[in-house]
């Protein structure tokens, strides 16, 4: 008995798909010729356009939190101890593993839980970090410039970062320990409000499609206004005149959700082509990969979810103040 | 079948156009309303047919109150109701045939069934080489036929007809009418508006006449 009554269920779910989806003519036999009325607005490529926008939005979403997630990754399980320079000290001199208050603070560090290895930032690669400002000149050489160490934390240890900090400076005074989280907390803050940023986009974009469509809708109903008439003097219900409508909308916002994509898909690898020449490490990646196609790939069926929900709701809303 | 009690209707603030009406369409009766242009047939049967409601007074159609029935008991009751619009009405973007088969698809009735019983009644009325004829390819007459077909094919209780016969020549005609005959031995309650009083003195069927908003019933010889 259920199984017949989900067989028979299915196969209306079938016949309205076929009819108000799949196949135009057959929708238009219904009584609408809602495919061929010309209303100024296309819908199809006004939903395009908000296809485009939400997966360029959904992209840069998607983009910004993967890039999070990297710059998390990448600075959390890691500490810089800072170690000032010595005032009135020759600057060549200094910045050698051999050097007394270097091997102070390696002291501490070997004495402390949790650390897996600890590295001193050699002085050519602060040079080079400091290229940009100081250039290449050598200048750094002879500049009081202090020393880093790089301090890898075990995967599982547990480092009292505030009890550490009091240690290295009993050790040297005035060495600063630098555990990034002001700016992690900064960056995930910044990639949160991006992400957010995004789907508020995406939310707007949406409701604009709705009401596009509502607008589309309200305009069919003025134009079959005669039809729809005759449809209910024969005894339609308002469901049915609803579908016919839902109908045509979804095939747009399908039509207008395939097309928008195609084109944000055209324009991200134009933007991948003209940003070859850019360092990778500065922008973020906005080719999605195979795990971020999903939302993508949805956006088509959302936009004619949206249209043929909108549609439905807006003529039945409509309807049900007629006589 | 059909009951009006002191039944009125004005449009907006305008003056009533049916005054005072009183109705009653027995189960398988058979009709005619005549009257001169403007008296208000029209809009007598826009009431019938439960296109709009009465401004005062109680309309009974199938043993319900229309001013109680909630909107979604509507359809229902409408496919009970064949009409044939003196405008037939018609769907320019649809061909005879599936102008004559939207009241069955409105039913939700099977396709296959829906072919076989328009096709049947398509050629019945002569017009069986134009199942796929568009209306705007068709002469007056046969959009009349197009549109009584319609109007017959779910063989309806109650089939209101608004001067179906005023496009066909008399061969046409007396074959349309013969039709409506055989739907009223069936059993269906037939309501025809017409201007053709040669064809009501020939039927002999009862006849309603309506002047000024006013109607009255008058009973030709011989009339059942």
């Amino acid at each position: 008995m259920v199984v017949a009554l989900s067989r028979q269920a299915l196969a209306e779910v079938h016949r309205r798909v076929r009819d108000a989806v799949l196949t135009p003519a057959g929708a238009t036999r219904a009584g609408l010729a809602l495919g061929r009325d010309e209303t100024p607005l296309h819908l199809d490529w006004i939903v395009a356009a908000m296809a485009f926008l939400a997966a360029i939005a959904i992209v840069g979403a998607l983009a910004t939190a993967e890039a999070a997630q990297r710059w998390r990754h990448g600075l959390t399980g890691s500490l810089t101890i800072e170690i000032p320079a010595l005032t009135g000290a020759k600057p060549a001199g200094t910045g050698t593993a051999g050097d007394d208050r270097v091997q102070r603070i390696f002291d501490v560090l070997r004495r402390e839980q949790g650390i897996q290895h600890a590295t001193l930032v050699p002085r050519s690669r602060i040079a080079e970090l400091l290229a940009p400002w100081l250039g290449q000149g050598g200048l750094v050489d002879n500049l009081p410039v202090p020393q880093l160490i790089d301090v890898t934390l075990s995967p599982d240890g547990h480092v009292d970062i505030a009890g550490l900090q009091q240690r290295l400076a009993a050790a040297v005074d005035g060495t600063l320990l630098d555990d990034h989280q002001l700016w992690i907390a900064d960056l995930v803050h910044l990639a949160r409000l991006g992400v957010g940023l995004a789907l508020a986009i995406v939310l707007v974009v949406g409701l604009t499609a709705a009401a596009a469509v509502v607008i589309a809708t309200r305009a069919g109903l003025a134009v079959h206004h005669d039809a729809i008439d005759l449809l209910h003097l024969m005894g339609a219900e308002d469901g049915y005149i609803a579908d016919q409508f839902a109908g045509q909308a979804t095939r747009l916002g399908l039509r207008g959700g395939l097309l928008g994509l195609l084109i944000a898909a055209l324009a991200l690898v134009a933007f991948g082509v003209a940003s070859q020449a850019v360092d990778p490490k500065l922008l973020p990646r906005l080719w999605p990969t195979t795990g971020q196609l999903l939302p993508l790939v949805l956006v088509p069926p959302a936009a004619a979810g949206l249209a043929w929900l909108t549609a439905r709701r807006t003529v039945m809303q409509a309807l049900k103040k007629k006589v | 079948m059909v009951r009006f009690e002191n039944v009125g209707l004005r449009y907006s603030l305008g003056p009533e156009v049916l005054r005072d009406v009183y109705l009653d369409l027995a189960p398988g009766s058979f009709h005619f309303l005549t009257g001169p242009s403007g008296a208000g047939k029209s809009s007598l049967l826009s009431l019938l047919y439960l296109s709009r409601r009465p401004t005062r007074g109680i309309i009974t159609m199938f043993g319900r109150d229309i001013a109680t029935i909630p909107r979604q008991d509507l359809p229902a009751l409408r496919r009970q109701i064949g009409v044939v619009f003196q405008d037939f009405r018609l769907l320019a973007h649809l061909s005879a045939l599936d102008n004559v088969a939207l009241p069955l698809r409105v039913a939700g009735m099977d396709e296959s069934k829906v072919q076989e019983h328009v096709v049947e009644l398509l050629t019945w009325v002569g017009l069986g080489d134009h199942l796929e004829a568009r209306p705007a390819t068709l002469s007056g007459g046969q959009q009349q036929r197009v549109a009584i077909a319609r109007a017959v094919i779910t063989r309806p209780r109650l089939l209101l007809a608004d001067e179906p016969t005023g496009n066909v020549d008399d061969r046409i005609a007396v074959r349309l009418m013969h039709l409506f005959e055989e739907l009223h031995r069936l059993g269906t309650t037939v309501l025809i508006a017409t201007h053709n009083a040669a064809l009501v003195e020939r039927m002999r069927h009862p006849e309603l006449r309506l002047d000024g908003g006013h109607l009255s019933r008058i009973k030709h010889r011989g009339a059942a």
